[in-house]
C-alpha cells in the first residue's frame, strides 16, 4: 500500500487537487492522533455555543441588582454567589463570555483582514511601497503597541468598538510582517511568475494565489492572538477604560470587584478564572494548530 | 589478533511509515592498522554502521548483531564504559565538519577541551592542540587556534575534525564520508591528511565514503555496500582490478577515468526490499532464481566474498 | 563597529521621532484636548460654565491656537533644548519634567525586579526541561508554564496580595520605598515573562541538544556536564539573549497595570491618572518615554548580541 502511494506521486500528484486530497487527510490524521486537541475543540465549541446564548440561558438578569443579597456565597440559588451589588456572578461570568468573544473574534478579524492585505501589497510591490510599509510595520513592532491602545482609548472614550479599533493598531502589525515574509518566499516561484506572464491582473495573483498559498502561517497567528486579545481586553478593562458601564466583562468585574477583595473574594476568584480558562483554550488550539499545520516555530511567536 | 569484528548487524528504523532497515546482515572485521573501505551510494546504509560501532545512532534506532572491538561486545556495554571509549580508543571523523564544529568556540579550543577534560592544564592542552592543527596542516597555527570555525574553509574544517579524532591516538578512527562536498583540491589535502596518519598512527581507519579514488588510494580492503548490505568484500587491488559482483563493476565503470558509464535504474527503497536480490531489478545477468531466492555472502578462496548468484569469475 | 553603532543610534532616534509624531497627533486629534475640557477638567469643575477670559488663557498657555504640526514643534524642541516636555493640564505647579523624573526610578526598579526574576527563574528551569525531556519534572514545568500563561497579571498580582497580604499578613499591600513593598509586584510582573522565557529556553535548548556539535561532543569523549553546560547551554541562550529585550518591553507594559493595583508611583501609574484625566501632555510624553527606555534596551541587547555571537560581524 504505503509503496503505491510513494511510486506514483507524479500522477496522482500531477494536478493541483491531488496535493491538497493528500495534505487534508494528512491534517485530518494529525488530528485523530491527538486526544488534547479533539477535546479542546469540543471545549471551545461549547464555549461558543454558550456564549451565543448566554442572555437567553443565564437564570438571572446579569445586571439586575439586589443589595439585600450583596457579597454572598454560593448558595442553590446562586451557585457561584452574588457581588458588591447583589447581581448573580454565574450569569454576569456567562454573558462576559460573549464580550470578550465578539471583542477578540472582531479584533482578530480587523487585524487580520488589515495585516494580510497590507503584507501582501508591500511584498507582491516591492520597492517604495514595500519600504514604506516596512518601516510602519517596524514603527508599530518598535514597542509595546498596549501603551498606545491604553491612551487612546482613555480619550476617546468607552465602546466596544472603540476597545477593537484601539486593540487592532496594537495587533495589525505582527500580521502583515509574517504576511509580508510569507508572500516575499512564494512571489518568486514559478507558478506565480507563469501567473504573471499569463497577463493575469494584479489584483487576481494576489487573491487567487498569494494569499491562500501565504495563509497558513498567518491563521496559526490569529488563533494564538485570540488569547492575547481577551488578556488585553481584560487587562484595559480591569483598569476601567473600554466598557461601558452596564455590559458584563472579566476585567471590568475584576476591577470594581477588588475593593472587596477581603470579604467577598468570589468577585474576582470567578471571572480571573474565567479568562485563564478560556485563554489556555484558544492558546491550546493556536499551538495545537501550528503542530498540526507544521508551521515553522520562528514564524509565529507572539508570547 | 582481530581488532574490530562486526557481526550479523541489523539496523531498522521504525517510522510512521513502516521500518527502514537500513543495515542488514552486516558482517566483517579489521585488523589492527588496517584501512576498511566502506564504499556504496548515499542512502546505502553505509553511515549507519560507523555510527552503530561508536554508539551514536539516534535512540529510534533497533539494533541487533554483535560488535565486538578488542574482545568487547559494544552494542551491549553499559553507557558508561561505552563512554569511556569514546575519543580515547574508538574516535570519529564526522561528517559535515561544518556542523560538527561548536560555533562559539575557538579553533584552538574545540581540540584542546579534550586535554582539559582528561586534566590537562589550559595552556599546556592549548599548546598540545597547536601541535595537532600542524600536523594536519592548519599552519601558522596559532592564529587558525585563535580564530572560529566560520573563519575556515570546508577543508580547512574538515581537517580540524580530523585532528580531533586522532587527538588521543585512538586504535580504530571512523572518517565519515571525509570528502563530502569539499572541491577537488580540498579533497586531495584531506587525502594526504588521511594517509598521513595511515603513516604515523598505528590506528586501524574505517573510511566510509561514496568516493572510489578516495578508497582506491587509501584502503586495504574494500566492502561494497548496497541497499544496506555488503554485496561484494575484498582486498582493494582485487575488488578494483577484478570486480565480481554487476554492481560493483558498474561502480567502477561510473568512474570518471572508466569513462563514465551511468548505471539505469535506482537502488530499492529500504522499507520495501524486493524477496530475492536486492539489486536484481537493475543486474544486466539477471536469473529466475535472483527474483525469489536472497543470495548469501559466498566466501571464495581470496579472502573476499560475493553476494551474487551468478558472479563474475573475474 | 563604529559605523555600525551610529547606524543604529540613528535609527533609534528616528524611531523615537516617529513613535512620538505618531503618539502626538493620535492623542492631540482626539476631542479632549480643547481648551474648554482642560478648564472644566481642572479650573472650573465639569458642570459650571467657562468665561471667554479662562479661555483665552487656557489657550495662551499650552498654544492651542497653534496648528498641530507647530505644537508639536514647540513640544518637540522644548524636550531637546530643555528637557521640557510641557506643562501638564492637571497639576498646575508642576511640569511634566519633573512628574516623569519622580515617576521613572520606582519604574525602572520595578522592572529591574522583575527582570531579575525572569532571569533567575526563567533560564535555570528551562535548561533543566530540556535536559530532562519528558521527565515528570519537565511536564510539571510545561503545564505550569501553559497554565500561567493563561491567568492575567492583574488577577495574579489581587490574589498574591489575598494570600500574602490579607490571609498571612507577611507583607504590604501597597506602598513604596521597602524591599518588602517590592516583593508582590515584582512577582506579579514576572510571572508572564517567565513562563515565556522557560518556553523559549526550552526550545532553544533542544534544538541545540540536537546539532550535529553536540553528537561531535559525545564522540570526543567529552563529559555530558561539560557538554550540557559548555556547549549546549552557550548556543541555546544566544537567541534568548535578543527576546530578553523584547520581553524587558512587555514588562514596561505590564507596570502599567500592576502600578495601578499596588500604588507604585512609576510612569504606568502617572499614565493611567493622565489618561483618566485628559492629561494629554503628559500621557503622550509618558509614551514617549516608555518607547525610549523599551528601544535603549533591545540596542543594549542587540550590541550585546554582537559581542557574544562571534559568527555576527557590524556590518
Amino acid at each position: 500500500m504505503s509503496e503505491d502511494a510513494t511510486a506514483i506521486p507524479h500522477i496522482r500528484g500531477g494536478t493541483a487537487s491531488g496535493y491538497q486530497d493528500r495534505s487534508k487527510n494528512r491534517i485530518i490524521q494529525e488530528i485523530r492522533s491527538r486526544p488534547g486537541f479533539q477535546l479542546c475543540l469540543v471545549l471551545l465549541g461549547v464555549l461558543i455555543v454558550v456564549a451565543a446564548l448566554a442572555p437567553v440561558i443565564v437564570p438571572y438578569n446579569p445586571n439586575e441588582t439586589s443589595l439585600p443579597h450583596k457579597n454572598e456565597g454560593p448558595s442553590p440559588e446562586h451557585i457561584w454567589g452574588t457581588d458588591y451589588l447583589g447581581r448573580d456572578l454565574f450569569s454576569r461570568t456567562l454573558c462576559a463570555a460573549q464580550t470578550s468573544l465578539i471583542i477578540a473574534f472582531l479584533t482578530v478579524g480587523c487585524a487580520f483582514a488589515a495585516g494580510t492585505v497590507i503584507g501582501c501589497i508591500a511584498a507582491y510591490y516591492g520597492g517604495i511601497v514595500d519600504e514604506l510599509v516596512s518601516r510602519c510595520i517596524d514603527l508599530f513592532l518598535a514597542f509595546p503597541g498596549i501603551i498606545f491602545s491604553l491612551a487612546l482609548l482613555g480619550l476617546i472614550g468607552a465602546g466596544i468598538l472603540n476597545m477593537v479599533l484601539a486593540l487592532t493598531l496594537s495587533q495589525w502589525a505582527s500580521f502583515a510582517r509574517l504576511m509580508r515574509g510569507d508572500v516575499l518566499a512564494i512571489r518568486n516561484l514559478e507558478y506565480v511568475q507563469s501567473a504573471r506572464t499569463a497577463g493575469l491582473p494584479d489584483r487576481q495573483i494576489i487573491l487567487r494565489h498569494l494569499i491562500p498559498n501565504a495563509i497558513m502561517p498567518v491563521l496559526v497567528l490569529a488563533t494564538l492572538d485570540v488569547g492575547h486579545v481577551i488578556l488585553a481586553t481584560s487587562g484595559l478593562s480591569f483598569l476601567g477604560l473600554g466598557i461601558p458601564p452596564g455590559i458584563p466583562e472579566w476585567g471590568s468585574m475584576v476591577g470594581a470587584g477588588k475593593e472587596f477583595l477581603r470579604t467577598a473574594p468570589l468577585n474576582i476568584i470567578v471571572p480571573g478564572l474565567a479568562i485563564a480558562v478560556v485563554v489556555l483554550l484558544f492558546n491550546v488550539l493556536g499551538e495545537g494548530l501550528r503542530d498540526i499545520l507544521d508551521v515553522h516555530k520562528d514564524q509565529v511567536n507572539i508570547a | 589478533m582481530t581488532l574490530l569484528s562486526v557481526e550479523g548487524l541489523n539496523v531498522r528504523f521504525p517510522t510512521g511509515d513502516g521500518t527502514v532497515h537500513a543495515s542488514r546482515d552486516v558482517s566483517f572485521s579489521m585488523e589492527p592498522g588496517e584501512v576498511l573501505g566502506l564504499v556504496g551510494e548515499t542512502g546505502s546504509g553505509k553511515s549507519v554502521i560507523g555510527q552503530a560501532i561508536i554508539r551514536l545512532l539516534p535512540a529510534s534506532a533497533k539494533i541487533s548483531g554483535d560488535i565486538f572491538f578488542d574482545g568487547q561486545e559494544l552494542t551491549r556495554l553499559p553507557d558508561q564504559r561505552m563512554h569511556a571509549l569514546r575519543g580515547r580508543t574508538i574516535s570519529l571523523v564526522p561528517q559535515n565538519p561544518s556542523g560538527s564544529l561548536d560555533p562559539l568556540v575557538r579553533n584552538g579550543m574545540q581540540i584542546a577541551e579534550i586535554f582539559i577534560e582528561r586534566g590537562e592544564k589550559k595552556q599546556a592542552a592549548l599548546d598540545a592542540a597547536k601541535n595537532l592543527l600542524v600536523a594536519v596542516g592548519l599552519i601558522p597555527s596559532d592564529r587558525i587556534a585563535r580564530e572560529y570555525p566560520h573563519e575556515l574553509s570546508g577543508g580547512m574544517r574538515q581537517r580540524l575534525t580530523t585532528s580531533i579524532a586522532i587527538a588521543e591516538h585512538s586504535r580504530l578512527i571512523i572518517a565519515d564520508e571525509p570528502t563530502k562536498g569539499l572541491d577537488y583540491h580540498a579533497r586531495e589535502t584531506t587525502a594526504r591528511v588521511l594517509a598521513g596518519i595511515r603513516e604515523r598512527e598505528q590506528a586501524s581507519l574505517l573510511l566510509i565514503t561514496h568516493d572510489l579514488y578516495l578508497a582506491e588510494r587509501l584502503c586495504d580492503r574494500i566492502a561494497v555496500l548496497y541497499a544496506g548490505e555488503i554485496i561484494e568484500i575484498g582486498p582493494a587491488s582485487q575488488v578494483f582490478r577484478n570486480p565480481r559482483h554487476p554492481y560493483t563493476q558498474a561502480l567502477i565503470r561510473a568512474m570518471p577515468k572508466n569513462g563514465l558509464v551511468p548505471l539505469e535504474g535506482q537502488s530499492p527503497s529500504l522499507m520495501a526490499l524486493p524477496m530475492g536480490c536486492s539489486f536484481a531489478s537493475r543486474c544486466s545477468f539477471m536469473s529466475d532464481r535472483c527474483c525469489t531466492d536472497h543470495p548469501g555472502l559466498i566466501q571464495d578462496d581470496r579472502e573476499g566474498g560475493v553476494r551474487c548468484h551468478n558472479p563474475c569469475s573475474g | 563597529m563604529h559605523y555600525y553603532l551610529a547606524k543604529r543610534l540613528g535609527f533609534l532616534v528616528l524611531t523615537i521621532l516617529a513613535a512620538s509624531v505618531l503618539a502626538f497627533v493620535l492623542l492631540h486629534a482626539v476631542p479632549g484636548g480643547s481648551a474648554e475640557t482642560i478648564a472644566r477638567h481642572t479650573l472650573v469643575g465639569l458642570e459650571d460654565s467657562v468665561s471667554d477670559e479662562v479661555l483665552t488663557q487656557v489657550s495662551q498657555q499650552y498654544n492651542l491656537a497653534d496648528p498641530l504640526w507647530k505644537q508639536y514643534i514647540t513640544w518637540l524642541s522644548g524636550i531637546v533644548m530643555r528637557g521640557d516636555f510641557g506643562a501638564s493640564f492637571v497639576y498646575l505647579d508642576t511640569p511634566v519634567a519633573s512628574l516623569l523624573s519622580l515617576a521613572i526610578i520606582p519604574t525602572l526598579v520595578l522592572a529591574c525586579t522583575s527582570m531579575l526574576i525572569v532571569i533567575a527563574l526563567g533560564i535555570p528551569l528551562g535548561i533543566y526541561s530540556a535536559i530532562h525531556e519528558n521527565s515528570p519534572g519537565d511536564l510539571v514545568i510545561r503545564c505550569a508554564t501553559v497554565v500561567s500563561i493563561a491567568f492575567p497579571s492583574f488577577w495574579v498580582a489581587l490574589m498574591l496580595i489575598l494570600v500574602f497580604s490579607l490571609t498571612l499578613d507577611w507583607l504590604p499591600v501597597t506602598g513604596y520605598g521597602t524591599p518588602a513593598n517590592l516583593v508582590l509586584p515584582a512577582t506579579a510582573l514576572a510571572l508572564h515573562p517567565t513562563a515565556v522565557v522557560i518556553r523559549i529556553v526550552r526550545t532553544s535548548m533542544l534544538d541545540t541538544l540536537g546539532q550535529q556539535y553536540i553528537t561531535f561532543a559525545i564522540a570526543k569523549g567529552l563529559s555530558f556536564k561539560n557538554i550540557v553546560w559548555n556547549h549546549a547551554v552557550r548556543n541555546a541562550l544566544i537567541p534568548v539573549v535578543t527576546l530578553l529585550g523584547v520581553y524587558f518591553g512587555h514588562l514596561l507594559a505590564g507596570t502599567v497595570i500592576i502600578e495601578n493595583i499596588f500604588a507604585w508611583p512609576g510612569i504606568g501609574k502617572l499614565l493611567v491618572d493622565g489618561v483618566f484625566s485628559h492629561d494629554i501632555p503628559v500621557v503622550t510624553s509618558c509614551i514617549v518615554v516608555i518607547v525610549t527606555l523599551f528601544l535603549l534596551v533591545n540596542l543594549g541587547v542587540d550590541l550585546l548580541y554582537h559581542v557574544i555571537d562571534p559568527r555576527i560581524r557590524y556590518e
